[in-house]
């Protein structure tokens, strides 16, 4: 389904915007026309210049050639607060809401009604739950921010968004962090919003949901728009198609499963959220764990890594019995953790990828108090070579590298540390889908070399795909476990749904 | 050049420079070699209790205790070796070792006990100084020993004694946190404690040792002021742990941890003590000197804030053009 040629007049358009910086064009006369009560998916991977794009539409960047129109005039917006006025309202993956503060307050930030000297607490509450039940969501507008769930907290990101009469609304990776029920709910919310009539640019790494939400698509590639909304039909075959060009390879995978066991769980049980859960996973096997945000998952590998201590239960390395006290003990025994949150849990940020890359296991490095420099170096340029990781890693602080360039580091780490068993906790989580496609090709070297993958994906195409058998993991155990081939992707969405059956 | 125009040692070296040039500049008795050598001798404490300032720091922690760990320790010496007769070479060792154990006892309460250091060490700060007061009925304690003076005031080739145990603690600090796992596990503690508990790093033995670290560099700071002095006593070293602390960040350490270097501290110590220095030829009151040293403290704070500031808003920046 394409969009059909339209002769009305768009709420937004981006007509031919150019803008250069110094050795890059990155937007090349691009057009974006965005029409009222259209969800318009903006999609390319990192670098495209879809960034630079809403940055223009939000006054961070002057464009260098084109023009900004609303409602068919032309307009000149100098910076974000004008972009505001004019009826641009933004949301982020990262939140810029204050935990401290209630609902209300966090909706009218910056603009709290009443006088200077008084603030009217009554007509703010009330303004704010106006604004929630045009979003029908149920949030108590007197709620603590911080108390909420990551999914409430973005639909408060979204109300404050849409409290300024937002005529546009550019959603930026809203779901990164969101379960499947919770972008569920997101969704609801946007079609809500949609049906009043707001245009909305949406921007995401997750094509299945973006196919599940979105009006219409533009693709952009090298600063260019590479497929128009006409053009492009909604489905991820068409879009992945568009941005890379490689369609049979999107999930790429190659089974080497033994029978030799690698890691082996017998009724763990920890004080957070895991409760009997057993399982068993092979050399070169990938074992993906299905299951809503909340249902253990990430506990599980967290028991596995030393993280919370066992009160029950036993795991197995390699056939041997272990009990880390600590991820420093797990670390040594060849297990290897990849965090959910790579940003906060996974990087050094005062470090280049070279120190990232090493820090694991600097004993490879010659003896503790006599380092070799020149050693990690070596090392480390040959996995930056081997995971094709930008060549600039070696130098550059990890913060300066894009998202996937960033989860390669951190899993090239562990390669440097030389682990056995690797735990992924959604390892492709808001990386464009050419790092995608490049850490699924290292999982699968990963197994090829004859290690063992616990896989938790929210993905569900991604989980089937990559993993060889799938375990459901429900409220700390594994209820189920199948092969992967054995389960259909409805089986993966019922799993999901019942808990809040049971709920 | 370019080189070293990007390399982090720059700024603060443009900033000693300049305050050297003014100083020189505005008072041509800062060049006599009697000035100079009387500057290295100065310098000498504040750097190497810096050193340890500077670990903590890196950490992410930080230490205010050291000036009145240093009290405390120079009553021992003076009190240990006039009073009790143990010999120097031992009360010397003895005097560093105990300033381990103290730094020991705030990396206990810091790193396992997990009460924040900005607590514990204020917490020292006090407590230590009034340990020092329980010595000798709180009284200085004079002519402690006749060969004392010696270390501090002797020379080697025509040097002052203290440059050399500043080159050599300096070297071996540089080196530890170059070429040594625990070095690098100091910076990647404090860059990202999380990260690096999850990477196997053992945080809080970490975060303990730079504090025992702290305490030894007061331990040398303190066999120090007592040799110049030949003396000890409960009113030594008091604001000391600003001027150290201030040496780490006017060379250019993040207070948030993770991020400085020890050959910058230097220059920061360097920095603050030859300010002192032209305000004192300068005949400027004592009065204003200290103005002047709050004044710098802050300026050194700000600009680590604003970096912070700035380096928060390129990476939220980065973030933002990563998403595309």
């Amino acid at each position: 389904m394409t969009r059909a040629p339209r002769t009305d007049t768009p709420a937004w358009e981006a007509s031919d915007l150019t803008k250069v910086f110094p050795g890059v064009v990155a937007n090349d006369a691009v057009n974006l026309k965005v029409y009222p009560g259209e969800i318009h998916g903006l999609l390319g991977e990192n670098g495209c210049g879809k960034s630079t794009l809403i940055k223009a539409l939000m006054g961070v960047h002057q464009p260098d050639g084109g023009a900004i129109l609303r409602d068919g005039v032309e307009l000149r917006i100098a910076d974000p607060t004008a972009a505001r006025k004019a009826g641009v309202a933004a949301v982020f993956q990262e939140f810029s809401l204050i935990p401290t503060l209630s609902v209300a307050e966090n909706v009218h930030l910056g603009r709290l009604p009443g006088s200077t000297l008084k603030i009217d607490w009554a007509g703010m509450k009330a303004r704010a739950r106006e604004v929630l039940t045009r979003l029908n969501v149920e949030i108590d507008p007197e709620a603590v921010v911080g108390e909420l769930s990551v999914a409430d907290q973005q639909l408060v990101e979204i109300a404050k968004a849409i409290a300024t009469d937002a005529t546009m609304l550019i959603l930026d990776e809203p779901t990164t962090a969101l379960g499947l029920d919770e972008i569920a709910e997101l969704h609801r919310v946007l079609k809500g919003l949609k049906a009043q009539g707001t245009a909305m640019v949406y921007i995401s790494h997750r094509l299945d949901e973006v196919v599940d939400l979105v009006d219409c698509v533009t693709v952009m590639k090298d600063g260019r728009v590479v497929s128009t909304p006409e053009a492009t039909p909604v489905s991820i075959e068409a879009i992945v198609g568009a941005m890379i060009g490689e369609v049979s390879e999107h999930y790429p995978k190659s089974p080497s499963v033994t029978q030799e066991v690698a890691l082996e769980l017998r009724d763990v049980t920890t004080a957070n959220r895991v409760n009997g859960a057993s399982f068993t996973v092979h050399r070169g096997e990938v074992l993906g764990l299905g299951g809503v945000l909340g249902s253990g998952r990430t506990e599980i590998v967290r028991a596995i890594f030393g993280v919370d201590p066992l009160t029950g239960g036993e795991v197995f390395v390699g056939g041997e019995p272990v009990r880390f006290r600590s991820p420093h003990d797990a670390v040594a025994a060849g297990v290897a953790l990849v965090p959910e949150n790579r940003k906060a849990d996974g990087l050094f940020f005062n470090f280049a990828g070279l120190q990232n890359i090493s820090v694991s296991k600097l004993d490879r490095l010659g003896p503790s108090a006599a380092m070799s420099l020149g050693r990690e170096r070596a090392l480390g340029r040959d996995l930056i070579g081997k995971l094709e990781i930008t060549p600039a890693a070696e130098e550059r602080l990890v913060g300066l590298l894009s998202g996937g360039n960033q989860q390669k580091i951190v899993i090239a780490r562990w390669l440097f540390a030389e682990a056995r068993v690797f735990l992924l906790d959604e390892p492709t989580q808001g990386i464009d889908v050419g790092a995608k496609i490049a850490v699924y090709r290292l999982i699968n070297e990963l197994t090829a070399a004859g290690h063992a993958v616990v896989l938790i994906s929210s993905d569900h195409d991604e989980l089937m795909a990559i993993s060889d058998r799938i375990a459901i993991v429900r409220q700390g155990r594994v209820t189920d476990i199948r092969a992967a081939e054995a389960f259909e992707k409805s089986d993966l969405v019922r799993a999901s749904a019942e808990r809040e059956k049971a709920a | 050049m370019n080189a070293l125009a990007k390399s982090p040692i720059a700024a603060p070296l443009l900033a000693l420079l300049l305050v050297i040039a003014v100083t020189a500049f505005s008072t041509p008795r800062f060049l006599d070699t009697g000035n100079l050598s009387n500057l290295a001798l100065q310098v000498s404490i504040v750097a190497i209790v810096a050193i340890g300032s500077t670990f903590v720091i890196l950490t992410g922690g930080i230490d205010l205790s050291p000036g009145s760990a240093i009290a405390l320790l120079t009553m021992v010496f003076a009190v240990s070796v006039k009073f009790a007769g143990v010999p120097l070479p031992v009360a010397i060792l003895l005097t560093i070792a105990l300033g381990g154990v103290l730094g020991a006892l705030l990396g206990l309460l810091s790193a396992y006990l997990r009460i924040p250091a900005f607590i514990t060490t204020l917490a020292a700060l006090s407590a230590f100084r009034g340990v020092a007061f329980m010595f000798n009925n709180g009284s200085p304690v004079f002519s402690v020993h006749p060969a004392l003076e010696t270390i501090f005031y002797g020379t080697a080739a025509g040097l002052p004694l203290p440059l050399f145990y500043l080159v050599a603690l300096y070297a071996l600090a540089w080196y530890v946190l170059k070429y040594t796992a625990f070095g690098r596990s100091i910076y990647a503690v404090g860059g990202n404690p999380g990260a690096a508990a999850l990477s196997g790093l053992s945080v809080r033995r970490i975060q303990f040792l730079a504090f025992v670290i702290a305490g030894a560099a007061a331990g040398v700071g303190a066999v120090l002021m007592a040799a110049r002095l030949n003396s000890g006593s409960p009113n030594y070293g008091v604001g000391l742990e600003l001027s150290a602390i201030a040496a780490a960040v006017i060379g250019g350490a993040s207070l948030a941890g993770g991020r400085g270097n020890i050959i910058n501290t230097l220059i920061g110590a360097l920095t603050i003590v030859i300010v002192q220095n032209g305000l004192n030829l300068n005949a400027v009151p004592t009065s204003v000197q200290t103005v002047v040293i709050g004044a710098i403290i802050v300026i050194a704070v700000g600009i680590d804030m604003w970096r912070n500031e700035l380096g928060g808003t390129l990476q939220r920046l980065t973030r933002f053009g990563r998403t595309s």
